[in-house]
């Protein structure tokens, strides 16, 4: 009895009922289920065929990997390139178009603009895959098959009705007065779009920034759809990775752990980031 | 200095109006409360002054300019809105400072000097290097109230600025408001629902109902000559009491007939063309009773209760279906079973004909 209280006080630092140790056991356990896969990913990336620690798998990054019959993966970094631009011209595009035209459905009255909204909304659910038929005739009646560039085209495209609305639900959060104090103050509209209301819905703004980036980055089927070659971003080269011989993988597990592991960890800081910012939602000089 | 000729704003063609016909002539110097009901159309006439919103029908004069489509920032004015609308990126000193950095025409010292000044006025110069989030909600009012001064605006326009406050701060700021604008000689034209800020504020009040202007007047006036039922029933705490009656000729006066009892009213007081019928309302404010023993020209009232407010007594009465209010010194104190005669003074009673509930009284 002695002992265990002992325990308890060396541990804890207020005083909680004894009950709170199952209680971490139980999010221990819980939260392995999460965080064993995540372990032995780490693991693999860093142990050869035999189990043995090495550095060796990384090398996938600059060096080619042999496939069967002569076929080549190219260096990694390529392709990692080629995702973060892919990403990153998507998150752009989708920025530069939503923020303005939610801008607009927000504040300013415009023919049509009640069934515009409506259609975001629909859009927004509309599922991209029932349209993969209409896009192979859109990108090869564009001649855009087998270039990046239309295959950002039609992902900023699903992408905007959800981002429009999105954006549009955190500017009508921000008060019609700090508008009219602007106007009153003398700036013009342009000036107070981007001087006074875009700060205060950043959070917004970032959230569709980090989403629509993530969503590029994760881009697998129309990738594989519409790109000649088995590598042009890392999600298709990951996909590439796991071809078999003989019912085997070709590319050892340590190899492909550390491919995954490349690629998880953008995803990981844009969760991070995101959550920062959207937990410090400014709201000072604001009040209702 | 400020003329407003029949304006009106309507948002769907004509069908339905916010605000109609309001004709009013503004004084230099003035401190005018737009004083109403929640949705009566008071923030919609503050905006028209102020340039946000356009008049559809009637004219706005700025010592004689016409001012309907001039711009916000052409105007001269200053803004304070209900939620004070700071700018939540930018700091105290920024906000103040951003009316003068669209100017574009001056230096940076003179933006400087003129923050500083204001600041100093409105008694905010430590705060200048924080941000809005971080100062309370008095200060962020004064940081508004700031950057509505900082250009030297002749018209100061103040949207419920204190609706937002506790009850000390209330007071705190009603005083600073006023004399800022003494300070600084501007006209300043105020929007509030409360009838007791305004009456205590302002030169002149705008009484306001249901898109209709209903009286402006001194506040005294307003108090003690209000032209109708509802701006009667709207000024003073606690409010007038209101008993049917019967109006009748009775030899050389008048005299109205109530549940209560029958009241003389000498031919001085009224003017009894404007009756459409003899059906009237009289009008007594709490204050305005005496209490007397005698049985004629009184009004007899049960006592439900005794409130003792320490400097007065407020009993609450029942007259037939009608709640009176009589309020007497301290020291006068009847007990609750006995009927209470009173007779109102009159020259403080107030007639209204009680089909066009206007008053007919008049002093």
């Amino acid at each position: 009895m002695d002992t265990k209280r002992r325990f308890f006080e060396r541990v804890q630092v207020d005083d909680r009922p004894p009950g709170v140790l199952k209680h971490v056991i139980i999010l221990i356990l819980f939260s392995s289920i999460i965080i064993i896969p995540y372990a032995w990913l780490f693991t693999s990336a860093m142990t050869t065929r035999d189990g043995s620690f090495t550095l060796e798998n990384w090398s996938f990054l600059w060096q080619e990997i042999e496939l069967k019959r002569g076929q080549y993966l190219p260096p990694a970094y390529k392709p990692l390139l080629s995702s973060l631009m892919f990403a990153t011209i998507m998150a752009v595009c989708v920025i530069v178009t939503a923020v303005p035209a939610a801008y607009a459905f927000s504040r300013t009255k415009f023919v049509g603009r009640r069934f515009m909204a409506r259609m975001l909304v629909v859009l927004d659910a509309f599922p991209s895959v029932a349209l993969l038929i209409s896009f192979i005739i859109l990108l090869s009646k564009m001649g855009l098959v087998n270039k990046l560039i239309g295959v950002i085209f039609l992902k900023v495209a699903m992408y905007l009705p959800g981002a429009i609305w999105l954006m549009k639900g955190f500017f009508d959060h921000v008060n019609w007065d700090m508008e009219w104090a602007a106007i009153v103050d003398g700036a013009s509209r342009f000036k107070t779009f981007y001087k006074v209301i875009v700060p205060a819905a950043k959070p917004g703004i970032l959230v569709i920034l980090v989403n629509s980036f993530l969503s590029g980055w994760g881009e697998y089927i129309l990738i594989n759809l519409f790109m000649r070659g088995n590598s042009s971003t890392m999600s298709s080269f990951i996909g590439a990775m796991m071809d078999r011989e003989d019912g085997r993988f070709i590319v050892s597990g340590g190899v492909l752990a550390a491919a995954c592991i490349c690629y998880i960890i953008p995803v990981i800081i844009g969760f991070v980031c995101t959550q920062k910012t959207l937990l410090q939602v400014k709201q000072g000089g604001s009040k209702q | 200095m400020i003329r407003l000729e029949n304006v009106g704003k309507s948002y769907d063609g004509g069908k339905s109006y916010a605000i109609r016909n309001i004709n009013l002539t503004i004084e230099k110097g003035d401190f005018v409360a737009l004083l109403g009901p929640s949705g009566c159309g008071k923030s919609t006439t503050l905006m028209m002054l102020c340039g946000l919103y356009r008049p559809t029908e009637g004219n706005i004069y700025f010592n004689g300019k016409y001012m309907n489509n001039v711009l916000p920032k052409d105007r001269n004015i200053g803004m304070v809105f209900q939620s004070y609308a700071l700018y939540p990126n930018m700091s105290v000193y920024k906000n103040i400072a951003f009316p003068l950095t669209q100017m574009k025409s001056l230096s940076k010292e003179e933006i400087d000097e003129k923050v500083n000044y204001i600041a100093k006025v409105v008694k905010i110069e430590g705060l200048l290097k924080r941000m809005p989030s971080q100062i309370s909600g008095g200060q962020q009012q004064r940081v508004a109230m700031c950057r509505a001064l900082v250009k030297n605006p002749q018209i100061l326009l103040l949207d419920e600025p204190m609706s937002n406050l506790d009850a000390r701060l209330k007071l705190e700021i009603r005083d600073e408001i006023k004399k800022v604008q003494e300070e600084l000689g501007l006209t300043a034209i105020i929007v509030t629902h409360d009838q007791e800020e305004a009456m205590a504020m302002s030169s002149h009040i705008a009484v306001i109902d249901q898109g209709a202007l209903q009286q402006y007047a001194k506040p005294d006036e307003l108090y003690n000559r209000p032209n109708n039922l509802f701006v009667a029933s709207f000024i003073g705490n606690p409010p007038m009491n209101f008993v049917d009656g019967t109006f009748a000729k009775a030899g050389s006066s008048y005299i109205c007939k109530t549940i209560g009892g029958t009241i003389e009213i000498s031919t001085s007081i009224v003017d009894a063309d404007g009756l459409t019928s003899d059906e009237v309302v009289l009008g007594i404010r709490p204050h305005t009773f005496d209490l007397v023993d005698s049985r004629d020209n009184v009004l007899s009232l049960e006592t439900q209760y005794i409130e003792h407010l320490g400097k007065e007594n407020l009993y609450k009465c029942r007259l037939g279906n009608t709640n009176v209010r009589v309020i007497t010194p301290a020291n006068i104190l009847k007990p609750v079973e006995e009927k209470l005669f009173v007779r109102p003074r009159p020259e403080s009673i107030c007639i209204f004909d009680k089909k066009t509930q206007k008053l007919i009284s008049k002093r």
